[in-house]
């Protein structure tokens, strides 16, 4: 039945709602998992905190093996849901820009907007610099087109790239997903812990 | 060891799930019925429904039958059958005819004259995995011949043929407005109502049947 809006079964006038209500729950999860401290989000980097890609790795391997079995029950129809399409290169580039600012800031911008939420300054300046980047890359758009656009693969899947069957690529996925588990609390416990 | 029990837990069932989805079958390439699946079906008679059924379907004002018309609009405008929609049959795949054809609720029946072209829309609906499409058997013409000519039967004949009879003259009467005779302009808009609609009719569908039979 589903994907809701693309099947007719909400009106496609609804998705701003949906998307409002879904934000503030995400807002208040993220919050809760203490995603708002930046000094907890840049402990991936320093190796100290790994909880970032704990929670990331752990929502991504049951959102996906969840929307498989779903589709294969046929209570969604994945090839309905839209998703980005890949450009190669201004992932890569976009990709090394993101991280430094994640990096130099502590926060990405789902993150940013929820410590902003509860009045954090540095994350005040932190989404001014975010809507300042927008800004002059909207800008300066003309001149990275070329980049932006070169080497694009349209709606591409990672299995079908690698030419594997999806339920094969979920479970690769998920044994990288638990191999890097093991090795971030192997890491933890040898890193000098940080009170925050 | 125990700390990390429930972490070992919650990583081994993941794993099994993960593991259930290589061993499933992939889905995503077989969105199509096979050939020989519907050449199976094609010898199979549960894709029709006879003209009683459908009418009294339409006496009980039963909200799921969607019947669709595939004949051309100005063969649906001369005549068509009553709360039918028209879907010429080249139309049938088109996304304008979705809202009427996609959907669940409906059980959807094809007519047309004589049910070359039901048969032909059904293949390509079943060939969709859609599975809620019947063909109205015999076509237009069955319905004609059933209802609006419907002949008295024997005295030597069945039982069930008087009650047959009796119930499709009454179906004839409510379709008609009312108790008002049954005269040759009811019939006459139908393409041919023909002396002879009894012996072409029921001929064709038994003549598709061994037919799709080799087709395998």
């Amino acid at each position: 039945m589903g994907p809701l809006i693309p099947s007719g079964y909400i009106d496609p006038g609804w998705s701003f709602v949906i998307a409002f209500i879904v934000g503030i729950f995400f807002g208040f999860i993220l919050e809760s998992s203490g995603f708002s401290s930046s000094r907890k989000i840049i402990g991936l980097f320093y190796g100290y905190d790994f909880t970032v890609l704990k929670v990331f790795f752990t929502a991504t391997i049951t959102a996906m093996v969840g929307l498989l079995y779903f589709n294969y029950l046929e209570w969604i129809d994945l090839s309905l849901v839209y998703f980005p399409p890949t450009f190669v290169y201004s992932s890569i580039v976009g990709g090394v820009i993101m991280g430094l600012g994640f990096i130099m800031g502590g926060y990405c911008p789902g993150t940013g907007a929820c410590a902003l939420g509860i009045g954090k300054l540095d994350a005040l300046f932190f989404v001014i610099g975010l809507y300042l980047g927008i800004f002059l890359f909207s800008e300066a758009f003309p001149l990275v087109e070329k980049l932006y656009t070169s080497k694009a693969l349209g709606d591409v899947r990672v299995n079908e790239a690698l030419g594997i069957s999806s339920g094969l690529f979920a479970f690769l996925f998920i044994i990288a997903a638990l191999a890097a588990f093991v090795l971030a609390s192997w890491i933890q416990k040898r890193v000098k812990p940080v009170d925050y | 060891m125990m700390q990390y029990f429930k972490h070992i837990v919650a990583g081994a069932i993941i794993l099994m799930l993960g593991l259930g989805l290589v061993l499933l079958p992939e889905k995503q390439k077989h969105r199509e019925t096979s050939p020989r699946q519907i050449c199976q079906e094609l010898s199979q008679q549960e894709r029709y429904i006879t003209v009683d059924e459908v009418a009294d379907r339409l006496v009980q004002k039963d909200p799921t039958l969607l019947l669709a018309d595939l004949r051309t609009p100005e063969e649906f405008e001369r005549f068509s059958l009553p709360g039918a929609i028209n879907i010429p049959v080249d139309k049938v795949l088109d996304a304008e005819s979705d809202p009427f054809l996609n959907r669940k609720e409906f059980d959807v029946v094809f007519y047309c004259n004589d049910g070359t072209q039901s048969e032909l829309a059904w293949q390509l609906r079943k060939r969709m995995l859609k599975t809620n499409t019947r063909i109205l058997k015999g076509g237009l013409d069955q319905w004609i011949y059933d209802i609006f000519l419907a002949p008295m039967p024997d005295e030597a004949a069945a039982e069930g043929s008087f009650e047959r009879y009796r119930f499709r003259q009454a179906v004839r009467t409510y379709l008609s407005g009312g108790s008002r005779p049954f005269t040759d302009s009811d019939v006459a808009p139908a393409p041919e109502p023909a002396p002879k609609p009894k012996q072409t009719i029921p001929l064709k569908p038994k003549a598709a049947q061994p037919k799709a039979e080799e087709g395998c």
